[in-house]
């Protein structure tokens, strides 16, 4: 099994703790790099790996505040390598966190859960 | 699954026209075009943004080889400028006062010279005492002002706004030149003040210089509707700073929702100008929010492309202008699920965003420049 993965928030770039003891995943914060290729490369290829000898069931639980449209792809890819597992016979969901009042945070959401053939559970915190 | 996209027809380009009552960016761009970094902000300004602003110009000056002599003291005189209108900016009374509250705070760094400037009101009665101070001030010798300023340091008698005279002070010092100043009555107990301070490398300014040079374009900003003009590097470092300033400001004054949109806008507004400049390393663009007679706020942005680029915009915004909410709905889906990597990174989501976002179509032109290239400016209303 692929080791944890855990990069701590920075100012425009989200914590990222993808823990392959629990298989609990979580990206939370803002993400508004410019060059969003940098900071996702590294993730993308992690799942890549990851994805060819995951746990029986994984859940990702975003919390995002606030993405920009140059993260947008890149978090809708990790979104993606879900649906991988499910297609390799595993278990996964995704759990999209929004607060109360940020309408655009869970129309998001909505807009994904729309697109991605993974069970999406929208959950206001 | 494949979702049909809206066939996109060239329309006719009845949005390329400026807006008429909007502020007009290719203006201002033209009069700070050989200003390294231009950053004014008009209205009501508070210590939230100060940090925001140190950074904006400590990124600017260091990257700057000709300026790096004059880095600590430009920040320095920056943030004692810039909280000098925070202290002493005077709140217009409502509905009795036209002026717009708060003051105004400009920096321009052109290298061989660099001004800071800002305007205030303030109560006529503190007039002559302040013009008194600040004469006394640019009277002295540089020397015996460190004198002056432990004196008044080690004074009691603190001024209630709690500047205690020590801004003035400091600022003289590290000017190392007389201060230039100014004022004007604009009702029986308001007055404009002015101040205006010009760094060059040698240290060397005419007393007054600064002042003729910053007033009357100070002025102009300061009755306009702009709140806010940056010119300068779109980079990273220089971007994030201003993005801090910004979300101060809207995050105070308007709920999450409505704040978080017009945040979006602006980040890709400005992200977008970085990505689409002709010049790869330096980056450079202007961008100004504005708040028009009716209380809507209009962030535009410019910068310089080729004829080729200018092409390709055109023919996206108008496409996506073609499109209704629905449309852009589905081109958004499937520019996510389908889309290739656009090799700037953008991956033309930035685009969409900002239609889905706007209030109304998106509005550009383009100006053309006297080596062929074109000035484009993109008002987005939100």
């Amino acid at each position: 099994m692929i080791e944890s993965l855990r990069l701590a928030a920075t100012e425009d770039t989200p914590l990222v703790d993808f823990d392959t003891t629990t298989g609990i995943f979580k990206v939370s914060g803002r993400s508004l790099p410019e060059d969003a290729l940098v900071f996702y490369k590294p993730i993308e290829d992690w799942l890549k790996a990851y994805v060819e000898d995951p746990l029986d069931m994984t859940t990702m639980e975003m919390s995002v505040d606030y993405f920009n449209s140059a993260s947008t792809r890149y978090i809708f890819n990790i979104l993606m390598s879900l649906e991988d597992l499910i297609d390799a016979g595993k278990d996964a969901k995704i759990i999209w966190n929004y607060r109360k009042d940020d309408d655009m945070i869970e129309a998001k959401g909505e807009e994904l859960e729309s697109i991605l053939e993974v069970p999406f559970e929208m959950k206001m915190i | 699954m494949t979702v049909t996209i809206v066939v996109v027809c060239r329309f006719t380009h009845q949005n390329q026209h400026q807006i008429s009552g909007l502020e007009n960016l290719f203006e201002y761009y033209k009069e700070l075009e050989k200003d390294r970094l231009s950053f004014i902000f008009n209205g009501d300004v508070s210590d939230d943004i100060t940090d925001g602003i140190i950074r904006i110009t400590e990124f600017n000056v260091n990257n700057f080889e000709a300026l790096a002599s004059l880095s600590k003291r430009i920040s320095f005189i920056m943030v004692e400028c810039f909280q000098n209108v925070v202290r002493h900016g005077l709140k217009s009374e409502q509905g009795s006062e036209k002026e717009k509250a708060g003051g105004l705070f400009a920096a321009r760094l052109m290298g061989e010279a660099n001004y800071v400037s800002s305007i205030n009101l303030i109560d006529l009665d503190e007039v002559e005492l302040l013009r008194e101070k600040l004469n006394q001030l640019n009277s002295i010798e540089k020397d015996k002002l460190k004198a002056l300023y432990l004196e008044v340091l080690n004074n009691q008698e603190l001024s209630s706004k709690g500047g205690a005279g020590l801004g003035l002070i400091q600022l003289a010092r590290k000017a190392g030149q007389p201060i230039s100043f100014d004022f004007q009555d604009i009702s029986d107990h308001l007055s404009n003040f002015y101040l205006s301070l010009k760094l060059t490398s040698d240290g060397q300014s005419e007393p007054g210089e600064a002042l003729r040079f910053t007033k009357s374009f100070d002025e102009k900003i300061k009755n306009s509707d702009v709140l806010m003009i940056y010119k300068g590097d779109f980079g990273k470092d220089s971007i994030m700073p201003i993005i801090q300033i910004i979300e101060e400001k809207v995050k105070s004054d308007n709920e999450l929702t409505s704040s978080k949109g017009f945040f979006l806008i602006l980040v890709e507004l400005l992200q977008n100008v970085s990505r689409h400049n002709l010049n790869n390393i330096s980056k450079d663009g202007i961008f100004m929010i504005t708040e028009d007679k009716n209380g809507t706020y209009w962030t535009s942005v410019g910068n310089v492309v080729d004829a080729d680029t200018k092409a390709l915009l055109i023919n996206r915004i108008d496409g996506l202008n073609a499109m209704d909410e629905m449309g852009l709905k589905q081109a958004y889906k499937q520019t996510l699920r389908e889309g290739s990597f656009s090799d700037k990174g953008g991956a033309g989501l930035g685009l969409i965003e900002i239609a889905r976002k706007s209030s109304e179509k998106l509005n550009y032109s383009f100006d053309e420049l006297d080596n062929g290239n074109y000035f484009f400016t993109f008002n987005v209303k939100f």
